[in-house]
């Protein structure tokens, strides 16, 4: 008994000793230089937030699938292409808020982000933690929506047409990063989507997980990739059987970068470029020829 | 700080205004039109295939000097009137219905009633009326 209770002294000694040390070093230790080049990585947000007073532009493109060949130079003259305009602003540090248009399904998106925690140089913070979300609206005209009325449940119930509130789509997200080396970063995130209006045979509600990364080849160059998983989750889904369940995203490619600048071209899977759509919606499948070719432009100006 | 939680403040006031909802799209209803039925009701190109053309936007693309056929009001019977797209014979193989039905390979597609009327319409003849 005694032994161990001088077992325990000594390790609340030495764990005091550590964490003391920790919070000297606390003071001094400063954010990570670039876990990444810039707030997009292909379709998906990293945990990077330019500095405040940030204006960012991006344009966000995406060809049509490349499964019919040179016929149609693998895509870039199909017509199945989406684009997204977006402007994003820094008003306060590591706090971004942005709207963009997305051709797809006409949406408008509002979107913020906030970096709660930054990965530090010392390890005080071994990791960059972000929250993300966007509403979105769905801008089609009430034609695109079958007979234009909805029910909100498949009983016998009066449909009552399309209103505003049944064009909102949700998407929330927890982004979890590290800059490993000065060539590898990596990160993990969760979802949770909602739609507030879907088609007979579909679920309003999905869970994502996503994994995505960036490895430097050289200064200004980088490889990047990323990966949604929709993940099938029986007790939130509204069906008995998945018949069109989602297929996740693949996107691989290369990005060159500047100070003020951030290029990306990619090839990927998913057709939609705002994350609830992409989780939500694909059906493209990488192993059955659905990618497609694409490019993430950015622009920052500071003020 | 003040500015932060100014933002904050808005977002959840923005967030109090929005619910959730979980409602559903009614389908459309497909009509059953029997082609071997000499009493039914003939379907009007003017009045009923016409407007899939324009409410779908296919004119957007398919206009007087775009990709053919030309599908804009005036033009467009004139447009599809050709073997290459209508196929009286055999007419679910009539290009004008197999490429832009729900299942088809046209990036823009039909709904299924829109596809069961031109299918109808040229099972009745494909008539300019």
């Amino acid at each position: 008994m005694k032994k161990y209770i001088w077992f325990l002294i000594i390790l609340w000694v030495a764990f005091n000793g550590v964490s003391a040390q920790e919070a000297e070093v606390k003071e001094k230790d400063k954010p990570v230089r670039t876990p990444f080049e810039s707030g997009y990585l292909i379709d998906n947000q990293t945990t990077l937030i330019p500095i405040k007073g940030t204006l960012e532009y991006v344009i966000q493109h995406k060809f049509g699938k490349m499964d019919k060949g040179i016929s149609d130079f693998y895509g870039i003259y199909s017509p199945g292409a989406n684009v997204r305009l977006g402007i994003n602003y820094v008003p306060v540090k590591n706090f971004q808020i942005g709207i963009g248009q997305t051709k797809k399904n006409m949406y408008t998106d509002l979107n913020a982000k906030w970096t709660i925690f930054e990965q530090t140089r010392e390890n005080t913070i071994p990791v960059a933690v972000a929250l993300y979300g966007m509403v979105a609206v769905d801008g089609r005209n009430v034609s695109a929506f079958e007979t234009g009325k909805v029910v909100n449940t498949k009983g016998p119930t009066l449909p009552k047409s399309v209103k505003f509130d049944d064009r909102l789509s949700y998407f929330s997200q927890l982004i979890v990063g590290r800059k490993f080396t000065e060539w590898l970063s990596l990160q993990a995130g969760a979802s949770f989507t909602h739609y507030n209006m879907v088609g007979w045979d579909y679920d309003h509600d999905k869970i994502g997980a996503h994994f995505n990364g960036r490895i430097k080849f050289s200064p200004q160059s980088s490889f990047i990739f990323n990966y949604d998983v929709p993940l099938k989750i029986k007790k939130i889904s509204e069906q008995w059987e998945w018949t069109d369940h989602p297929k996740p995203n693949l996107a691989f490619g290369v990005e060159i970068s500047t100070s003020t600048h951030a290029f990306q071209i990619y090839m990927g899977t998913a057709e939609g470029i705002i994350p609830q759509d992409m989780v939500m919606w694909n059906q493209n499948d990488w192993k059955n020829k659905g990618l497609a070719i694409g490019f993430t432009i950015t622009r920052l100006w500071n003020f | 700080m003040k500015t932060l939680k100014f933002v904050f403040a808005a977002l959840i006031i923005a967030f109090l205004f929005t619910e959730c909802k979980y409602d559903f799209i009614v389908p459309e209803e497909v009509p059953i039109i029997d082609p071997n039925d000499p009493d039914a009701e003939q379907i009007s190109f003017g009045n009923q295939i016409m407007p899939i053309f324009t409410t779908n936007d296919c004119t957007s693309c398919h206009k007087t000097g775009g990709r053919a056929p030309d599908l804009t009001i005036g033009k467009a019977y004139a447009a599809i009137n050709t073997i290459k797209y209508i196929n009286t014979t055999t007419p679910e193989q009539s290009l004008i219905y197999t490429m832009p039905k729900p299942d088809g390979s046209h990036p823009k597609k039909y709904t299924a009633s829109q596809a069961a009327l031109l299918l109808a319409w040229i099972q009745q003849g494909a008539k300019n009326n």
